[in-house]
């Protein structure tokens, strides 16, 4: 008797208060929601701008500040000339006399009839030469009219009288550094010469006087070219050219499917190997954060750009057309089907599973809200689901529905925010 | 409305929609728990708190089998003790009458005439180390042995304090059965 009412106390809890709900305050959720905010972002997520993120640009600020102030920059139209001088010489006793223009390291030639090759060599620059190059020639010759000999190799006269020319080889390249894929046009100043080999020093060769080349990896290229002349003397040259990375623009979107203009949505950067951004939104707004948050103001086809800039100033654009058009939304409801007659086969259903039909389900693209209600003819409601996935197998209460008509009416919510009303009938064929 | 398994799954990603789904679906269910093991609804709704933050961030260690919702209560009470841990040297202190009040009743309780609200008042008043005892013997099912492991308290304890809160209970129901039965006739005689 006395366990009774005791147990009669347990079960008034267990019934009343075992799967009670009550139903937070809305500043609760506030609450809750900014501390796990806050928790999601001191914690390490791809997807999610964070404190890594954070520290990541402050690094990659202070990094680009230093790199900046230290670097005046890339030039990328610079010229430049290189070159190299072999003069007359016989096998056994050849002196060769070097003109380094670029390095100034040995300007060269002394003798008087020696001032044909220079002057042959000078007047093989084009007149975009920059600055230093001229400079190494005046030294050259100042160095000449003085007679300094201390650092200047003299070529004898039998050699300058053998009279053969001089034989030159001379690089000239439109660009020496600048972003991949980088085109350069290079253009052989040699003279002299009968044969020339390039060599790229990507793998590359050619045997033109002004080839034209595209390096598409990122690295420092030796580019050497070798000048040949008739009787098989060789005169080579090099020529560095720098070829920077680029950046890669990539951004993804969340939510992945937003809604426009309903949802706001954050641009997540995933771009690599940049340091400033500027986005582009479609509707003539744009931004320089890492991860812009946006909202658009009205529904729309909307084109994003994001342009990505390197540290070295190289740049990367990617541009979505029509970012946020997402597949068709619809719902469709086959009119009949033919449940299993040997017992009830549950509701659940996937379209490797209901080869036979046997499970009255629609089917659809884009629902996020689903409700499907079924009656027979008299208005009895003989099965409703909130889930899409779990359709009607034809039984009521374990028992199989007669054959015959049945109405059906679905209502619910698409992606793109319109809701959808649809009903119909359906045929229940029971062999 | 996304399923349970995709509410999951989003949590496991850390998307922040299915974050706010898990709460809008479960966050009813977790209070009306949590609302069992704290004195006043501001505690039950720091449990929560803590509660949500533990299973947001461990959401990995439900193992996907059985039920989830199973796997929240368990997270949550877990809460719920340790909560009561923390606070125990705040809250140690209880009334003589709590003692005393071991009577018994001569009538059952009509599961109608209580509502949830009269009942979580009444679980609410109680002296918290009863509380815990009771909420876990009595709706989440442990056994004794198990509660005396969980709380750190004696087995005995356990039970003399389930039997005490029992009493407890037993007695505020009688009382609020009887000023209600008597509100219920004035305003009878009213009408």
């Amino acid at each position: 008797m006395k366990n009774n009412k005791l147990n009669m106390i347990e079960d008034l809890f267990r019934k009343i208060l075992g799967e009670s709900e009550v139903v937070p305050g809305s500043e609760v959720s506030g609450k809750i929601m900014s501390s796990l905010a806050r928790k999601e972002f001191l914690r390490f997520n791809v997807l999610r701008f964070n404190v890594w993120y954070l520290g990541g640009i402050a690094a990659a600020c202070a990094f680009a500040g230093i790199i900046l102030l230290s670097n005046p920059g890339p030039k990328e139209t610079t010229e430049s000339f290189s070159g190299k001088m072999i003069s007359d010489s016989s096998a056994a006793k050849k002196k060769v006399d070097t003109l380094l223009i670029n390095e100034a390291v040995t300007p060269a030639v002394k003798e008087e009839k020696t001032k044909v090759p220079e002057g042959k060599a000078v007047s093989h620059k084009p007149s975009g030469n920059d600055i230093h190059t001229k400079t190494g020639i005046k030294e050259g010759s100042s160095n000449e009219h003085k007679g300094n000999a201390v650092t200047v190799p003299v070529i004898s006269a039998s050699e300058v009288r053998g009279g053969e020319s001089v034989l030159v080889a001379g690089i000239k390249a439109s660009v020496s550094r600048g972003c991949v894929p980088l085109y350069v046009k290079f253009t052989s100043t040699s003279s002299g010469e009968v044969l020339r080999e390039w060599n790229f020093g990507d793998g590359g060769t050619s045997d033109l006087e002004n080839p034209e080349w595209v390096f598409d990896v990122a690295g420092v290229y030796n580019v050497t070219l070798a000048a040949k002349d008739a009787t098989g003397r060789e005169a080579v040259t090099s020529h560095e050219i720098v070829v920077l990375p680029k950046p890669k623009a990539a951004f993804d979107l969340l939510p992945e499917n937003p809604v426009i203009p309903a949802d706001e949505i954050t641009f997540v950067n995933q771009s690599e190997g940049a340091v400033t951004y500027k986005w582009y939104f479609g509707d003539n707004s744009s931004s320089q954060l890492f991860a812009p948050v946006h909202k658009y103001n009205k529904h729309g086809k909307y084109d994003v750009s994001l342009v990505a800039v390197s540290e070295n100033g190289c740049t990367d654009s990617l541009s979505v057309q029509d970012t946020f058009t997402e597949t068709e939304c619809y719902i469709r409801f086959p009119n009949a089907f033919v449940p299993n007659s040997g017992g009830p086969v549950g509701g659940y259903y996937s379209k490797m599973t209901d080869n036979n039909n046997m499970i009255f389900h629609p089917v659809y693209s884009g629902v996020i809200d689903y409700n499907l209600k079924i009656y027979s003819k008299q208005g009895h409601l003989v099965f409703q689901s909130d889930d899409i996935y779990l359709g009607w197998d034809g039984y009521y209460h374990g028992q199989l529905c007669a054959s015959g008509v049945y109405v059906w009416k679905a209502e619910g919510k698409f992606r793109n925010g319109e809701s959808y009303v649809v009903s119909g009938d359906l045929t229940l064929v029971n062999y | 409305m996304m399923d349970e398994q995709n509410i999951i799954a989003g949590c496991l990603r850390h998307n922040r929609k299915a974050q706010q789904m898990l709460w809008k679906k479960y966050s009813g269910y977790l209070l009306g728990i949590c609302l069992r093991y704290a004195s006043d609804r501001p505690e039950a709704e720091d449990i929560l708190q803590e509660a949500m933050l533990k299973i947001y961030f461990n959401l990995g260690d439900y193992s996907g089998t059985g039920s989830f919702k199973g796997w929240l209560r368990k997270v949550t009470v877990n809460c719920a003790i340790t909560h009561y841990h923390k606070n125990l040297k705040h809250k140690h202190h209880m009334d003589i009458d709590d003692f005393v009040s071991v009577e018994t009743g001569d009538e059952g309780f009509e599961e109608d005439f209580y509502s949830a609200e009269e009942l979580y008042m009444v679980l609410n008043d109680l002296p918290p180390g009863y509380r815990m005892v009771f909420n876990m013997y009595t709706i989440e099912g442990y056994k004794h042995r198990e509660i005396a492991e969980m709380l750190n308290i004696d087995i005995n304890t356990s039970k003399s304090q389930y039997s005490r809160a029992r009493a407890i209970l037993r007695k505020r129901l009688e009382d609020l059965r009887s000023i209600k039965t008597k509100y219920a006739c004035e305003g009878d005689e009213e009408q």
